[in-house]
């Protein structure tokens, strides 16, 4: 079992990708109002990904994993963007109501927590938090692609996050752990599976806050 | 009217909150159930280690000396001092230094010192002054209010006398007084200012809750 593998297999991990929001979503029944809600707090979430990922770019070994990691950020800043746009207006949410947003106290507290590993934490650590989450999206959105939504903004959100550069990235990400997650001391692989852990639970809870 | 008290106005409804929650209520006459106070003990420790990081992180980012003075002089006094009330404090009620070090923050407490810590390392230092407060002045006023109703002695009066103390009183002042004066420094910060004061009020809310729920991790 590779380190990541065992990230994984230690984490409440269908808790999150096997979540009611994913069933829902992958029978057709996702309720438009909850998954709404859902988007705005994953809006504001997107700034706090680009950010994180900025801090672990700054924290990277060499210039090869800076190249990556700024490369995405690019992708964070700039694609999905567009998306977000075109669905508030389809889901008829004004845009004062996604750009300043009233939180979910769940989805603040998965932002702080993002936060503070970025600053506190070492690149291996900050890795496993973005792991964790990218990661999450790439195997429910797998799952629930498989369905036919009839409403595009569904199809289109899963399949952000199935495409061959989201799957190439998440499988960086996983490289760059498995590589050097073993080299850590005992004390250091703990927090990183600890990160992880609470970042997959931190998930589950993302997707509890839609349906309150 | 001094900037403290604009924000500890807005906040009135979440100070009511608080003063009539059960765990402050039952608390204040004696009748609170032990393994909830035990939940508050065990967490508080656990939220003063990173309360003294706070004002650590706080301290380096400080740019002129009084302020970088006080707030490392903080830090210190938690883990020179507090710390060892706090382990002295825990005994008196049989938990002992080992249970304290086993403790594994619940999710509330992880949510409240990630924000104070994220906003130590992110936020203006007029954002720190704001959500640093709460802590201070919520736990005066709430055990200010736990005396008026209390009829006698109990066994948790002790906790009672120590956020009563004027030792405490004189460390909130202070906090009171970097509100106010950062309020004047930075007329800028205050829509920031009050957006973090209130987030750690509702936090301290949400901590009493988190105790008398006795909260922990689902899975």
């Amino acid at each position: 079992m590779t380190f990541t593998e065992r990230l994984r297999e230690e984490s409440a991990w269908d808790d999150a990708t096997r979540h009611r929001f994913v069933r829902e979503y992958r029978n057709g029944t996702l309720d438009d109002e909850v998954f709404r809600e859902y988007l705005v707090d994953d809006y504001a979430f997107l700034e706090t990904g680009a950010r994180v990922t900025a801090l672990a770019a700054a924290d990277a070994p060499t210039m090869d994993e800076m190249a990556r990691l700024s490369e995405q950020l690019g992708v964070l800043t700039g694609g999905e963007n567009d998306y977000f746009v075109r669905a508030f207006d389809e889901l008829g949410v004004p845009s004062e109501e996604y750009e300043d947003p009233d939180l979910h106290p769940t989805t603040e507290a998965f932002v702080d927590f993002m936060h503070r590993v970025a600053r506190e934490g070492g690149y291996e650590e900050t890795l496993a938090s973005i792991l964790a989450a990218e990661w999450v999206y790439l195997d429910w959105c797998e799952y629930a692609a498989e369905a036919d939504h009839k409403r595009w903004y569904l199809d289109e959100w899963v399949e952000l996050h199935v495409v061959d550069a989201f799957c190439e990235y998440v499988g960086w990400l996983r490289g760059q752990l498995d590589e050097r997650g073993p080299r850590l001391s005992e004390e250091r692989k703990e927090r990183v599976a600890e990160v992880f852990e609470r970042t997959v639970e931190l998930e589950a809870r993302f997707f509890d806050a839609a349906y309150r | 009217m001094a900037f403290s008290d604009e924000l500890l106005d807005e906040a009135t409804e979440i100070w009511e909150a608080q003063k009539h929650h059960h765990f402050v209520v039952e608390l204040a006459h004696g009748e609170l159930d032990e393994d909830a106070f035990a939940h508050w003990v065990k967490q508080d420790y656990r939220y003063l280690l990173d309360y003294a990081r706070v004002f650590a992180v706080a301290g380096v980012r400080a740019r002129d000396e009084e302020t970088m003075t006080y707030l490392m002089e903080v830090a210190h006094t938690i883990l020179d001092y507090e710390m060892d009330l706090h382990r002295e404090f825990a005994a008196e009620y049989g938990l002992s230094h080992d249970d304290l070090e086993d403790v594994k923050k619940a999710p509330t407490c992880v949510a409240y010192t990630n924000f104070l810590l994220r906003t130590a390392y992110e936020g203006s230092l007029a954002e720190v002054s704001a959500a640093i407060y709460p802590c201070g002045q919520g736990y005066l006023d709430i055990a200010r209010h736990m005396d008026e109703l209390a009829d006698g002695d109990h066994r948790y009066t002790p906790f009672i006398d120590k956020y009563t103390s004027d030792e405490f009183l004189e460390a909130v002042d202070w906090m009171r007084g970097f509100v106010d004066d950062c309020a004047k420094r930075y007329p800028g910060e205050h829509d920031a200012m009050r957006d973090a004061f209130l987030r750690s009020a509702r936090l301290e809310h949400a901590f009493w809750e988190m105790c008398y729920t006795q909260e922990g991790w689902e899975v």
